[in-house]
Formats: C-alpha cells, structure tokens, sequence
C-alpha cells in the first residue's frame, strides 16, 4: 500500500515515513502542498496525509486541487494537522477529505488505520 | 405675574424677605416677554389676567423654560381649575388672598424639588456618558477576548508540532527497541533534544511577550556605548558564522546614549541573529547608526532573500513567518520580533523594515539617545484608557 504524506516538518516527514515504512507501507514524501500535488500525479499513491499549515501551497487549497482532478479525486485525503479547532475539522471535510486527525498521533495505531482503509491484512 | 398691582407688591415683600429676589409682570403678554428674557427658578402665576388665561401663560413657560416650576394664585379657587392647572404641570395651587407662610413654604418646596430635578438630570447625563464609555470598552474588550483566543489557538498549534515530534520519536523508539539500527536511534534522540529546546525556546519567548505586553517590564538606564555592544554580538556571532563579512558604523556621537543596556541589547541580537540565520556565505551584515533629532536610527542591514511585499507590515506580529522556499531551514518561533517592537515602543522607540524581495532586508529601528522620554508635569485631561492604552505604555511611565 503506497502512502503519500506531505508536511513542511522535515522531522516530522522523517518519523512519520520511517515509521510507515517499518510498519511495510510504501511512502512518498512531500515538504508542501504544490509537491504533494506533482507526486500524487506521478505516484498514484492509495493514500494522502496531508498537513495543513504547509508553505506555497496549503492543504487546504492541495486538497480543493485533489479533488478538482479527476483522476487524484477517488484517493482518501486524511488531514493531519496541529490545529485542532472544531471549524479546521469540518472546513476539511467540507473539501471532501475523508478524516481529519490532530497531531500529535499515534503512528502505530495510524498504521493499523491505513491498513484497514486499504484492506490490507495486519502486519504479521 | 398678577395684573393687581398689590399682590405683586405684597408676593415681592414675602419672597424678598424669604432671601429670593423677583421680577413681575402685569398681562399674559409681559409674563411671557419676561419668561424669555429671563432666568428665573419658579414663577407664580396668576390664573385670571386681563389678557389671557393663565393655564395659557404656564403652558408657555413650560415649553419655553420646561426646568421652571409653576406654582398658580387664584381667588376663586374651584376645583376643577385646579386639577387643571396640575395636569398642565403646575407644582401648587394657592388660594388668594395669599398667606404669607403658605407662600414660603410653597416656595420652599417647590426650589427643593427643582434641586432634585436638577441633580436628577445631571446624573442621568452622567450615567449616560458613563455608559456610552461602558459600551465602547466593552467592545475593546471582546475584542481583545477575540485576538486572546486566536494567540491560544495559534500558540497550541505551535507547541504541538515539536511535541509530536518527540512523542513520534519516543514512541518509535520503545516500539523498535530490538530492531533500530543504533545510528537511527541515534537520530531520533537528536530530533527529541532539538524540539525540546524549541518548546522551552517558545515558553520564554511568550513569557518575555506576556511580560511587555503587561507592562511589567523594568528599565534601568544608563550611558551605553552602541559600538561596543554591538562589536559583542558580532563577536559571538562570528563563533557560528565566520564566513560572513560584519560591518559597524556609527555618525559621530551617536553610539554614546542613554539606555537600557540590556534591553537594547536583546533587541540588537535578535534583529542581527535574524540577519545571520538569513544571509547567504560569505554574505556582508551592517549595523549603521545615524542621528535623527533627540533619537538615534539603528538599521541592521543584510544580503539575504528579502520580504516579499505582502509580508512587509505582518513580520512584527506573533508566529508570523515568511512562507516560501529561502525560509525553509530557517527554524524559529515567530515571536523574536514581535518582543524587539514590544521592548522599543515600551523605550520610547519604534521599529519598521524596508526590503526588496531577493536583495536583502533593512530592518530599522528608533530609540532616544537621552534615556526615557519624560511624561509631562501636568497631567493630561481626564479620559477614558482603552485596555491597550492603558497597559501598553506602562512600562515607559515606569522607568
């Protein structure tokens, strides 16, 4: 299961990735909203996280685009940012993501989330 | 008012031994040429005069001077006149002939209530502007309530993004304990003690903010030589940096002043840390220092990306960071700034920046050469303080 995940956090992509990776996803990173654009066109990723508050392109406007493209609108775009007002939430599912999640998360239970959305099997 | 003569002798008598002093009139026509003519507290007023009906005269002295009391002499004294002259707004009714002690105290009376009246309206105009205060502090209150909840909001936002680092970073360790690589452990630890200096690095950075927004903050004044205090900071930076070319300059005579040393200092190494963390290698800072009237005009010079334009007036609020690609490995809370405007507007001073996008930023600021500016001896006319007002200039009035 391939996993895009955009953040403007260099630690964060870094743990979030490493994590995902050793929990047997394949990740593609992004560090804003115009490269999670590009590489969820080149990637075709089964999933998007995607952070909010991101330079040149924010999550919001990334996932309006997301879903605006035909070919990127059936991929799930789970939102994970550090703002966590009950207007952020809905404003994200308002723009069609499919969840919204506040930082800080649980990655080990972010993992078994993904794998349930893919129908993936638990990892061994 | 009494057409006869003798009553108006006789009501003058009575009312100028009671201490009060009169004025007459003998026909409808006088009483009401008098009434506009004049400033009077209470006027009597006789119902039967040659001309016109006294109803007619106390109607007019009510809508002409509605502060007056009207107190009405008639001889043939039926009731329904009475009630008449009453709902007319007539404060008495007497009977003629007059007796002298009814006439005192009717008058005593009526003066009594008209000091009420007036003491009345008085507060009632006071209460009213003092409500009128009320309303508008209300507004600057919420809407202080309103920009409070949105710092918290921000502020929760920037304190958990280090803090998810260190919770992910922790997690993953004691969950791949047997499994990670010594170098990735390594590199996790690495990520936890950096966001921790950065959470304690924002704790005290929105201390300092409460501090001066509050107006607690104390300045001690004394001779400071700018030139040196700012060789100190260049000294320190060239620790960290020494590829970039510092330049000093100061206007004869104008690194001498009066300050808070330490206060300006901060201010100077956070506007010189900012120049440093944006130049490019082998970039030139300059600090030069000009004379402008009884202040001096610092301005911290860099090569570094500049501001974009819609940025320029946002860089001294909270947590405002330039978005872009340049200002990606640049880490920091987004409050430097906002505390350098607080400590130089609390000093008497102000800041301001002028930029081109892609060739470097100036960022200026005013400070008096001669310590803090002094409060006038007489105190200015008594007004309202908005809550900003009243709490933003207290740390000058302090010092």
């Amino acid at each position: 299961m391939k996993v895009l995940i955009a953040d403007d956090e260099k630690n964060i992509i870094s743990l979030f990735g490493d994590v995902l990776e050793m929990e047997g996803f394949e990740v593609v990173r992004a560090e804003d909203g115009e490269e999670c654009l590009r590489k969820a066109k080149e990637s075709k990723p089964d999933v998007i996280l995607l952070d909010v508050n991101m330079p040149v392109v924010d999550g919001w406007e990334a996932c309006k685009r997301l879903k605006a493209d035909p070919e990127l609108k059936p991929i799930p775009v789970i939102f994970i940012s550090a703002q966590s007002q009950k207007e952020d939430k809905e404003k994200g599912m308002a723009l069609g993501g499919h969840d919204y999640l506040t930082k800080p998360v649980d990655l080990f239970k972010l993992a078994q989330y993904l794998r349930k959305l893919g129908g993936v099997a638990p990892k061994a | 008012m009494d057409d006869s003569s003798t009553i108006r002798r006789v009501l003058c008598q009575i009312l100028e031994e009671a201490g009060h002093s009169a004025i007459t009139a003998e026909d409808g026509k006088s009483a009401e040429q008098r009434t506009v003519e004049n400033e009077f507290d209470i006027a009597l007023v006789d119902l039967m005069l040659p001309d016109t009906n006294g109803i007619e005269v106390l109607k007019f002295i009510k809508a002409s001077k509605p502060e007056s009391i009207v107190i009405m002499l008639s001889g043939q004294g039926t009731y329904e006149v009475a009630v008449e002259a009453m709902n007319n707004g007539a404060f008495a009714y007497l009977k003629k002939p007059v007796n002298e002690d009814e006439v005192k105290a009717t008058v005593a009376r009526a003066l009594e209530r008209q000091l009420l009246l007036r003491e009345n309206r008085a507060r009632t105009k006071a209460l009213e502007k003092a409500n009128l205060h009320l309303i508008q502090a209300n507004a600057e209150l919420n809407k202080l309530t309103m920009m409070k909840s949105r710092f918290i909001s921000i502020v929760a936002h920037e304190l958990r993004t280090p803090l998810t680092v260190i919770s992910s970073s922790s997690d993953t360790i004691l969950h791949y304990f047997a499994e990670l690589p010594i170098e990735k452990v390594k590199n996790y630890i690495g990520m936890i003690q950096d966001e921790s200096h950065r959470l304690s690095r924002m704790i005290e950075e929105l201390l300092d903010l409460s501090r001066i927004e509050s107006g607690k903050v104390e300045f001690i004044y004394a001779k400071t030589d700018l030139k040196e205090l700012v060789g100190g900071i260049f000294q320190q930076m060239n620790v960290v940096r020494p590829d970039l070319n510092m330049v000093l300059a100061f206007e004869d005579g104008t690194a001498e002043i009066e300050t808070d040393r330490d206060k300006l200092g901060q201010v100077l190494l956070n506007l010189v840390g900012n120049a440093l963390k944006y130049s490019p290698k082998g970039g030139r800072i300059s600090v030069l220092g000009r004379a402008d009237g009884a202040n001096v005009v610092i301005s911290v010079e860099d090569q570094g990306p500049g501001i974009p334009k819609e940025a320029l007036d946002k860089v001294f609020e909270e947590f405002f960071r330039v978005q872009g690609e340049a200002n990606r490995k640049v880490s920091g809370a987004g409050l430097g700034l906002t505390i350098t405007k607080g400590i130089l507007e609390a000093m008497g001073g102000r800041i301001w920046v002028e930029s081109e996008f892609g060739k470097g930023s100036a960022f200026k600021f005013s400070v008096p050469r001669l310590g803090p500016v002094k409060i006038p001896e007489k105190a200015p006319p008594a007004q309202v303080l908005t809550p900003a007002e009243a709490t933003g200039r207290g740390g000058a009035a302090k010092a």
